[in-house]
């Protein structure tokens, strides 16, 4: 009785409707209620998000027949109505379909797929390298040309976190010393870490390898627009785990410019 | 106490089962640990 | 020839605590790992209720976040191998020679011990968390060099995982054994229920990849304390070879959790459609073929690694592949339930989820195969969203559709209806509010294994958590339900329970003697 009160066809219609619009929207990345992928500024971020929702609009569209055929029968199949099971236990025909429409869609799922790897995983010519290196808690920048460096640990105090203080809006999300970039710029991240595996994210960058104490990894990332960007560590590392996040400024050429030679000056 | 009706060809075929397995069993794990000694 | 190993009072069933440490019956042994898996159950249930309160709001507010860690990784060790793990063994035990008309497993002793290290392995793992330092605080998935920073705690961790292998490696050594060698004459292996076909391929899998599990936290442990340096750069060795070896053992793993519930749901509804399991040859083909595959495609688990590009490519198309054998079960499952007659007592309506939310988890898993995607979705918690999908509405409904099915068998009575749909209707509804807003917590960013989060993660935390409480304490009406059935308080039991099932079990009187098939049955 239930499936026949949940399945009236305008009532469905309507809300599939609005949650593929709600869908259909990256999320402005402070929004509560957030349905999706943060709205990406960088190309690799955008080339993710796309792939995403390629693959969301198809696998609700199979959800919808997979569903759809089975609430279909609990409705018409059903011994109380006096339906007669069939005794069929073979269709050669419906299997092939099944078995070959899917293979179909997962090689068009997969050429889009191959070509996002490979941007994504094309380090060469970058315009500038900085080293990453994860520790228990917090990451260290080293802008390896530039000579500047420094640590950027979390500055949310104490006792926001328990409760003492009510919470400021960037809780959790906030740093003493941010990571500055200059928009434009393909930079080149090394990424290690001192003690145990980290994983450095800003979701915003598309963005995320794991940092690995003894070894070097490398990821690029070239933002399209200045701004400030928040990331967390995304591997867990021990008790703070949840208390090592990053601050990312993007800013214009001279901007950045100045800003090292400020950092430069302090040593 | 059990009772248990087994028939010389099932209790061959038993043995024949566990020792195969365990073979199986004792090379995988010695393979997964020499494998990345060398 | 037959020979008996014999005993006079064979009508007799034993009395007692002996009866049940020394029991080599089959049907005991099933309900021993059943109530074991149960109680498992519920102690990794408690376990994420204090996860969930925890999270209910941002700041800390119960529990310190070593703490925290300790219960996300107790709770997954616990609920993967103390409650799911035993829960199909349970199953296979007293399944499994009754569906093949045998008078009990190959190895009825070996049968006994394998249960019987278990309880050991629990109180090891319970025990870690006292310690001091306290239990595994890394995840499940003991990742070094984080591990080898752990206290003892980390140590009763590694000699639980060796009890809880051995006792996998030999239930599967006997449920192969007796698939083997001690089906009914006629009963050839393309006539087996699918439930035991599942189970033979899952018994396969386990001998393959445990071996590899116990090598990795062995060398966790030669590194934490005997000088070796598998893991440690300082050394000579690299963290990721750990991720490689475990993940070898992980991804069949989660195909071991599976495959039993595809057999259980196999079983459920064809009965329940009153028609036959439409395809039963492509069902076995596709279990084994998806047995096959999950040997290959291990490093999807570690796509941020920094795995060379050729890698990455390869697991990705091999990852993706899987999903063909498993669109091939799930459309079975479908076209038997077409042009069925079908009712919807309990156990049906839990296949029917079961199929339906499983299937939601494997399209996420989809998802994820993408490894461009996947690099957004990496620890976060899409990914927690997604196997809790699989896993909880998969292995786990699947066990309670089988519990259901084959309570009335185990005990002579007929489990209370009603109950049993309030059990269901909030089990999927706390279930449904628990998990789904965490594909939404995942995508907006939030990562997982965090006892504490920003700000703009709340809504959806709240939700997720009153979910949690919903469904966890709707589990003890399954625990009522399960009592009442047992002191006989429902309707008398018939042999064959339910309309016209398939399957040599039905032909037994409920409860079943203590010994059955003592002589072999008919199989045509």
């Amino acid at each position: 009785m239930i499936f026949k009160r949940l399945i009236q066809p305008k009532g469905v219609g309507a809300a599939l409707a609005g949650g593929a619009a709600l869908w259909a929207l990256p999320m402005n990345v402070q929004a509560e209620w957030a349905l999706n992928l943060q709205r990406p500024v960088t190309e690799i971020g955008r080339v993710q998000y796309d792939l995403h929702m390629m693959i969301l609009t198809i696998i609700t569209i199979i959800s919808l027949i997979v569903f759809g055929i089975m609430f279909y029968s609990i409705i018409r199949f059903r011994k109380s109505n006096g339906a007669q099971p069939a005794s069929f236990t073979h269709s050669t025909k419906a299997e092939v379909l099944w078995t070959v429409i899917p293979t179909l869609i997962l090689i068009a799922m997969a050429v889009p797929s191959t070509k996002a790897l490979l941007l994504m995983e094309d380090t060469t010519e970058s315009d500038m390298v900085v080293k990453v290196t994860g520790f228990q808690w917090g990451w260290h920048y080293d802008y390896m040309e530039e000579g500047v460096n420094f640590y950027s640990m979390l500055s949310t105090p104490q006792s926001q976190i328990t409760g003492d203080e009510a919470k400021g809006e960037h809780y959790l999300l906030e740093v003493n010393n941010h990571l500055v970039l200059p928009v434009g710029k393909k930079v080149r991240f090394l990424l290690t870490a001192k003690d145990v595996i980290h994983a450095w994210w800003v979701p915003q960058f598309g963005g995320k390898k794991d940092a690995i104490p003894g070894f070097m990894n490398e990821m690029w990332v070239r933002a399209d627009e200045t701004g400030t960007f928040r990331g967390q560590c995304a591997e867990l590392c021990g008790k703070d785990h949840g208390y090592m996040p990053i601050v990312v400024d993007v800013v214009s050429e001279d901007e950045f410019q100045a800003w090292l030679a400020e950092k430069r000056k302090q040593g | 106490m059990t009772v248990m009706t087994v028939n010389q060809a099932q209790r061959t075929g038993v043995r024949r089962t566990v020792t195969v397995l365990v073979l199986f069993v004792v090379v995988v794990f010695a393979w997964s640990i020499a494998k990345y000694l060398l | 020839m037959t020979s008996t190993v014999a005993d006079h009072h064979h009508d007799e069933v034993p009395k007692g605590i002996t009866r049940w440490l020394f029991t080599t019956n089959h049907k005991d042994i099933g309900t021993l790992y059943l109530w074991f898996a149960f109680i498992m159950f519920l102690v990794g249930g408690a376990m994420s209720l204090i996860i969930r309160t925890e999270l209910f709001q941002p700041g800390l507010q119960i529990v310190n976040p070593h703490f925290f860690n300790q219960m996300t990784t107790v709770h997954a060790l616990v609920m993967v191998f103390g409650a799911v793990m035993p829960g199909f063994v349970g199953f296979a035990n007293w399944q499994i020679p009754m569906m093949i008309g045998a008078p009990d497993m190959a190895l009825p002793r070996m049968n006994n011990w394998s249960f019987w290290l278990l309880p050991f392995a629990a109180a090891l793992l319970i025990i870690s968390l006292f310690v001091p330092g306290g239990g595994p605080a890394a995840g499940w998935t003991l990742y070094p060099p984080l591990t080898i920073q752990g206290g003892m705690g980390v140590d009763f961790t590694i000699f639980t995982v060796h009890l809880l292998g051995m006792s996998s490696i030999l239930g599967s050594i006997n449920i192969i054994a007796t698939i083997l060698n001690m089906r009914a004459p006629g009963m050839t292996l393309m006539k087996m229920p699918l439930f035991v076909w599942t189970w033979l391929i899952t018994a396969f899998l386990l001998l393959a990849a445990i071996p590899v599990f116990a090598g990795a936290v062995t060398m966790l442990l030669t590194d934490r304390h005997f000088g070796t340096a598998f893991f440690d750069p300082a050394g000579g060795g690299d963290p990721v070879l750990f991720q490689h070896i475990f993940w070898f053992f992980g991804h069949p793993e989660v195909y071991i959790l599976i495959l039993p519930a595809f057999g259980v749901i196999s079983q459920v509804i064809p009965t329940f459609a009153r028609k036959p399991l439409f395809g039963y040859t492509s069902m076995v083909f596709a279990s084994a073929g998806i047995a096959f595959l999950s040997f290959i495609v291990w490093a999807h688990h570690m796509y941020t690694v920094g795995m060379p590009l050729s890698g990455e490519l390869f697991f990705m198309y091999a990852t993706m592949l899987i999903a063909i054998p498993t669109g091939v079960k799930i459309f079975n499952w479908l076209a038997t339930m077409w042009q069925g007659s079908m009712t919807f007592e309990t156990p049906m309506l839990y296949a029917i989820a079961c199929v339906a939310l499983f299937t939601v988890g494997g399209l996420t898993g989809l998802t994820m195969s993408i490894t461009p995607a996947d690099f957004q979705y990496h620890d976060t918690y899409y990914i927690v969203a997604h196997f809790h999908y699989t896993i909880f509405a998969g292995s786990v409904l699947g066990m309670f559709a089988g519990t259901y099915y084959w309570l009335p068998k185990w005990t002579g009575y007929m489990y209370d209806e009603r109950l049993g749909k309030w059990h269901f209707w909030l089990t999927i509804i706390g279930f449904n509010l628990t998990f789904f807003p965490q594909h939404f917590l995942g995508l907006a960013g939030m990562p997982r294994r965090i006892p504490d989060y920003a700000l703009q993660f709340t809504e959806f935390n709240m939700v997720s958590t009153v979910g949690s409480f919903i469904m966890g304490f709707a589990q003890l009406i399954l625990l009522l339900v399960v009592v009442k059935a047992i002191r006989g308080s429902g309707a008398r039991a018939t042999s064959e329970v339910w309309d016209n099932p398939e399957g040599l079990e039905w032909t037994l009187p409920s409860p079943p003697p203590y010994h059955t098939f003592a002589t072999a049955p008919e199989v045509k």
